[in-house]
């Protein structure tokens, strides 16, 4: 299966997506309580998504909404119960549960929190080169290289190859942890929260190393966050999910400008901050329904405003607005 | 600030120091020369990075330092009184009735074993409040069953509802004042904007004035009516939160608002703060940003003097440029 059509030449900027994400859906089976009965929970349903080589797609929503899930489907870390990744037109998942991609072919994964991510008894330069020692293996001469070029990519001196993480700061961390990721040379990195855990005026130097490393190494991002400011800043297409649904996509400035799906419309007004003094409100009520209990048809109906009987009774599909975006509502 | 106004105000902190205790060296001032108040039913923020003092300051007032800190000089006058060298007995019988307070993660300042009926009761017992009081109080913060929330326990509840639970708490005892230190952090942004329009409105209706402790400047936006900006142990900026946030009278305070990205952002790269925060044992008598500020001059190793302007405040050497450059540069 590795055997792709796929020709093994850079391709810079091709029409052909780096990363296809194809009617996936991935399942959890879980018990009420120690005797209760066994019940499937649908963490991602129907998501189709692909990324064009060298671009940004923002995955946005709130936690529950299944966007971790999907980051670990396209990493590996998870196998789908349906559908498939693909990555340079190969499957990132044999459709046996193994993860059928070497270890230079696959994504990498920034996660969320320095702080838990870093083995805090190895020294940087083990850090860094620990990903050199799995197969296809770089040569022992060739590692030290290799971690210096790494650590002068992410903007910190080659004395911080003898340091614990302990001794760095949170953005520091950060950086170590996007080196990490650039080790094995991958031409997909899948960002998870990368900036959450860090202070605002770090949070810029993050996001702006992200993007100065995309234009310099041609990367490819999945970049997933909460915040819609920072994922939309950092995107080209931006898609938002909710109850494990994509709800809607399209461009990042068009689909923040001028939203379509009543949700995005909610985000968006929940982030711009409006004092309450000058008559700003709460968008939203309620919460976002347990995933093992989804409403019937359109799952926003039950904090949506627009909401009519037709929600309850039909899902709305996503359907093409505009000729470069989709949406899943029945009302716009 | 006269003698005058200090006589209105409920709540008045005045160059606080908070220092740490080491064994082998010097102590360490983790909070050095802050200094704002608070008037009865206002609504104030204290903002900052990480290790910049806000929380440490905020639970000084509360008298909650950790045992390896002291108030080390200034002064938390509340209500005439002096807190910092009050006795223990004495801040603890303000606790509740007079002053609260709500933390950032709800789910380890709530008991896990115990019913939030029981942990409620624990909290009303000092203000003397009875259960119609109580179960009048969940009804408030939004819950619609108060009488089944008497019996859940802390994990049956999502995160939003669990911080209802603490605010519900908190202002059991009616309290003048309500500490909130990073009060939605752990929350998504559509809960974020549910919990902050509650204490807002209930701040607005039992007249209880609000300390929020926050990094996030859209949620100071939102719930504050003055700011006060905390870099490396000190308060450099005061003021109503739009006229500071809208023209900001020191860099400090200006690289914060220009550093996040917001929403429809065109920007390329987002202007970031070079360096990181100086930690206390680097701070000196000069203004603490100088190493990290694009306007520093030799000057600004000497202490800036406190720049009051009608209701503003800030401590720059060069807000007179500061502001020039503002009115060249188009808003954002």
């Amino acid at each position: 299966m590795s055997t792709s059509v796929q020709p093994p030449v850079q391709p810079a900027q091709t029409e052909s997506p780096l990363l296809q994400i194809e009617n996936l859906r991935k399942t959890f089976t879980v018990r009420s309580s120690l005797l209760g009965a066994r019940r499937e929970l649908v963490a991602v349903d129907s998501v189709n998504l692909s990324i064009p080589a060298g671009s940004t797609l923002g995955l946005v929503g709130e936690s529950g909404s299944g966007k971790s899930t999907l980051a670990n489907m396209v990493s590996g870390l998870l196998a789908p119960t349906q559908g498939q990744v693909l990555i340079e037109g190969n499957r990132v998942h044999d459709g046996r549960g193994r993860v059928s991609l070497r270890g230079d072919q696959g994504a990498q994964i920034v996660f969320q929190d320095p702080y838990s991510s870093l083995n805090p008894r190895m020294p940087v330069r083990r850090l860094l080169a620990e990903p050199l020692q799995v197969a296809p293996r770089v040569p022992r001469a060739e590692r030290e290289q290799r971690v210096k070029e790494l650590l002068d990519q992410v903007g910190l001196p080659e004395s911080a190859m003898d340091k614990f993480p302990h001794e760095f700061s949170g953005g520091q961390r950060q950086r170590i942890v996007i080196a990490r990721a650039l080790a094995r040379r991958p031409r997909l990195l899948v960002c998870d929260e990368p900036v959450s855990a860090l202070d605002v005026s770090v949070q810029s130097q993050i996001l702006n190393l992200l993007k100065d490393l995309q234009k310099e190494l041609g990367l490819t991002y999945l970049f997933i966050g909460h915040g819609l400011e920072s994922v939309g800043f950092m995107s080209d297409q931006l898609a938002v999910m909710y109850l494990g649904r994509i709800v809607e996509q399209g461009p990042a400035h068009q689909v923040l400008g001028r939203p379509v799906h009543p949700y995005t419309q909610a985000l968006i007004t929940s982030s711009e901050a409006v004092p309450f003094r000058d008559g700003g409100t709460v968008e939203l009520q309620g919460e976002i329904p347990s995933p093992l209990n989804p409403p019937s048809g359109c799952v926003f109906r039950t904090r949506c405003p627009l909401a009519t009987d037709i929600c309850a009774e039909k899902r709305p599909e996503l359907t093409p607005r505009e000729s470069t975006r989709l949406a899943a509502c029945h009302h716009r | 600030m006269t003698a005058e106004t200090a006589a209105q105000e409920l709540l008045t902190v005045k160059d606080l120091r908070v220092s740490a205790t080491r064994r082998e060296s010097q102590d360490l001032h983790v909070v050095d020369g802050a200094s704002f108040s608070i008037a009865p039913g206002e609504r104030a923020a204290l903002v900052g990075e990480s290790g910049s003092g806000k929380s440490v300051t905020c639970f000084s007032v509360m008298g909650l330092l950790a045992q390896n800190l002291r108030v080390s000089g200034g002064s938390i006058r509340w209500r005439g009184n002096d807190l910092a060298t009050a006795k223990r007995e004495e801040i603890r019988r303000l606790r509740g009735p007079e002053i609260a307070m709500i933390y950032q993660e709800p789910l380890t300042s709530l008991n896990p074993l115990m019913t939030i009926g029981y942990q409620l009761k624990e909290a009303a017992r000092r203000s003397k409040v009875g259960r119609r009081e109580i179960l009048e109080m969940l009804d408030r913060v939004g819950f619609a069953d108060p009488r089944r929330i008497m019996g859940q326990r802390p994990h049956e509840l999502s995160g939003g509802m669990r911080q209802r639970v603490m605010i519900a708490m908190a202002l059991i005892g009616q309290p003048k004042l309500l500490l909130a230190d990073e009060p939605t952090t752990a929350l998504d942004v559509t809960i974020q904007s549910q919990v902050l329009k509650l204490m807002y409105d209930l701040s607005y209706e039992m007249g209880t004035a609000v300390l929020i402790v926050s990094h996030d400047l859209s949620v100071v936006r939102k719930l504050s009516d003055t700011i006060h900006v905390m870099y490396a142990g000190q308060v450099v900026e005061s003021g109503p939160t739009d006229s500071v946030l809208s023209q900001p009278r020191h860099p400090y305070t200006r690289a914060l608002l220009s550093s996040a990205p917001r929403l429809g952002d065109t920007r390329e790269r987002l202007e970031s703060i070079p360096g990181i925060v100086p930690t206390p044992d680097q701070w000196d008598a000069g203004c603490r940003f100088r190493s990290r500020c694009p306007l520093a001059t030799e000057r600004c190793a000497e202490t800036p003097p406190v720049d009051v302007v009608a209701d503003r405040s800030s401590a720059c050497w060069h807000v007179d440029q500061l502001l020039a450059e503002q009115k060249e540069a188009t808003p954002l």
